[in-house]
């Protein structure tokens, strides 16, 4: 096989308990306490891969820590020699979960992906409502970089290439009782795009997201509306501002995701988006508010396009209606 | 068949500007219209005669305008010959008294909560001789920010005897579409409901040779826009300004409007002898018209457009 396995996601958040309550007790994610350096850090095994959940003051974690998404962790039977025959420099190396070996590549030869390599571990995972990370989202400023790392240095294939775009068309209308009616449409406007690669590493993808003009500014106040495209492009806007690219969030595969958000919303949890809107890949996706985590975390339902079903069934329901 | 009833006539319209001379010398060099001189209290008011009435330039320190008058376009005052009497006529309360407005003549102020925010005068006639130039026909409009329409309409028409003229709605809906486009998934495309974003209700009633245009915002549940002068204008921008105007202020005399042959022609004229201009060409306005704005800064502080229309 090409490129590596995802071992295990590592996750960040200022409030850790509800996040294992989410994984565990609302998605049914199996939960595994595995040892590191002396305590137990929870696992939740989805796929053929894992999520672990961080305080943001754990040692495990090189500086910078802030709530989401801290690294990610490819399976190397000999972490040390697979980066040395990268070329990739180490920052870090180790002892992790189950007393694995690791390294810690510099996040400046990633392209501010937090990368480690680590002996591969086994998580059990089990049939929960979510049934494998679909993929890490990124906030990229630079997709060509980011492939020359993943795909032309490591060898993980590109599974497709996306260009999403938000326009905007207004028409005005002047319609008197003496002059008759006058309409009168406006050259339609884009209000913001993002440009994606999906790189396939194991059962899931890398999501590269960027600006897809960094001159559009980004809007000001996000997570309170149902999101959109002119959403996310200024959520991926704000967080390069802020921390530089890097991994920003995670997106777990359902089966079924407009019955999923609605069930979560009613157990309490605060969702952006309470029924599927079109996502990237012909998917349908829902976003969890990170409010729910003490904020900063973000996660994200897709629902993959099947047998090219979705557009049916939105039709089909706009016909109900 | 009846005949038409005729307005009433608009003596003169009284616009508050940052300096009157200065103003009085860019509507004769840059417009080419004429220039009278009234004696007002202790001072001197430049008075440009357009098209049957007269644009009276007041200086904001002027006693005769009443407490701190505000930039731009202060009152309105309609021809009587005895002004008193035509205030009791159409029973609306007065402002003060009786007194000497502009070349003496006598004059007497409507109050203002009684004309839908906007200030009116009675005053007896001024005598100016019509005036037109090739830039400028006539006043086309007066823009009024309104807070009711149909109030404008039983105030104006029934007690001051403006004569109704068109009514018609401006509305700017936008929809915004979605497009994902994949080099191994399907094309997804799709559009959001379309979405009001700016509504509002215009009113025009003769008044002399001009109309008032009463400008109602009927997009209520939507915020208003913050002011900007720096795109072209359009019907949600409008309506943002009408919103913004009415909250500071209360509703009440907005703009001006000047009707041109050209506006393509009068915008560019005025771009090169260096007015700032909002619009650089005509675009589409009320009752069929290409209006234009150009910025107050250049324009004594008052906000005033072109129009260009044809006249039905």
């Amino acid at each position: 096989m090409a490129g590596y396995a995802m071992s295990y996601v590592a996750l960040v958040a200022r409030n850790v308990a509800p996040v294992c309550r989410f994984l565990g007790d609302s998605l049914g994610l199996q939960r595994t306490d595995v040892p590191l350096q002396g305590r137990a850090v929870p696992f939740f095994g989805i796929g053929k891969s894992a999520v672990v959940v961080f305080e943001v003051d754990d040692p495990y974690l090189d500086e910078p820590r802030f709530p989401g998404v801290h690294h990610m962790a490819l399976a190397a039977a000999d972490p040390a020699a697979t980066a040395a025959r990268h070329a990739l420099p180490v920052s870090g190396s180790g002892t992790g979960p189950e007393g694995r070996r690791f390294v810690a590549i510099d996040p400046a030869a990633t392209v501010g992906i937090r990368t480690r390599f680590i002996e591969p571990l086994a998580i059990a995972a089990g049939n929960g409502l979510a049934y494998k990370i679909d993929h890490l989202g990124i906030a990229s400023n630079d997709n060509e970089a980011s492939v020359r790392v993943f795909t032309g240095n490591l060898g993980c294939p590109i599974e497709s290439t996306q260009t999403d775009v938000e326009i905007r068309g207004v028409t005005e209308s002047f319609i008197s009782d003496k002059y008759g009616a006058v309409y009168h449409a406006r050259a339609p406007q884009i209000l913001g795009g993002l440009r994606t690669v999906f790189i396939t590493v194991g059962d899931c993808e890398l999501e590269l997201l960027m600006d897809y003009d960094p001159s559009m500014k980004p809007k000001a106040q996000l997570g309170n509306e149902q999101g959109n495209t002119k959403g996310d492009q200024s959520a991926i806007a704000k967080f390069v501002a802020r921390r530089g690219p890097g991994l920003a969030h995670v997106a777990f595969a359902t089966r079924d995701i407009d019955a999923l958000l609605p069930r979560l919303s009613a157990e309490g949890w605060r969702m952006i988006d309470l029924a599927g809107r079109p996502g990237g890949r012909g998917s349908k996706i829902g976003f969890v508010h990170p409010s729910n985590f003490g904020g900063g975390l973000l996660l994200h339902f897709v629902e993959p396009e099947l047998d090219g079903g979705y557009i049916a069934s939105i039709s089909s329901k706009e016909e109900q209606t | 068949m009846p005949t038409p009833r005729k307005a009433v006539d608009l003596a003169y319209l009284a616009l508050v500007v940052d300096d009157p001379q200065a103003s009085a010398e860019r509507f004769e060099k840059d417009f080419g219209l004429p220039r009278r001189e009234f004696k007002c209290g202790g001072s001197s008011v430049p008075l440009i005669p357009i098209g049957a009435t007269a644009l009276a330039l007041f200086a904001q320190t002027d006693p005769f305008l009443g407490p701190q008058p505000k930039k731009g376009v202060h009152h309105l005052a309609l021809c009587a010959t005895d002004p008193e009497s035509a205030a009791r006529a159409a029973g609306l309360p007065t402002a003060g008294n009786l007194s000497k407005g502009l070349g003496a003549r006598a004059q007497i102020s409507l109050a203002p909560a009684a004309t839908c925010g906007v200030r009116v005068r009675f005053t007896e006639p001024l005598g100016l001789a019509p005036a037109r130039s090739a830039l400028i026909e006539r006043i086309d409009h007066i823009g009024v920010a309104s807070a009711g329409n149909k109030d404008a309409r039983e105030v104006f028409i029934d007690r001051l005897g403006c004569v109704y003229e068109s009514q018609q709605t401006d509305s700017e809906v936008e929809t915004i579409s979605e497009n994902l486009t994949s080099d191994a998934h399907r094309y997804i495309f799709y559009t959001r409901p379309s979405r009001l974003v700016g509504s509002v209700r215009v009113t025009f009633l003769t008044v002399g040779d001009c109309e008032l245009e009463f400008l109602q915002d009927l997009t209520t549940d939507v915020s208003a826009d913050a002011a900007r002068h720096d795109a072209a204008g359009n019907t949600r921008g409008d309506r943002s300004a009408i919103a913004r105007f009415v909250a500071a202020r209360g509703a009440g005399l907005h703009h001006l409007a000047l009707k041109t042959p050209d506006i393509d022609t009068t915008l560019g004229r005025l771009g090169k002898a260096g007015y700032r201009l909002i619009d650089r060409v005509g675009r589409p306005g009320s009752r069929r018209a290409r209006i234009g704005f150009i910025h107050p800064a250049g324009f004594g502080g008052v906000l005033a457009h072109f129009v260009e229309r044809e006249e039905l």
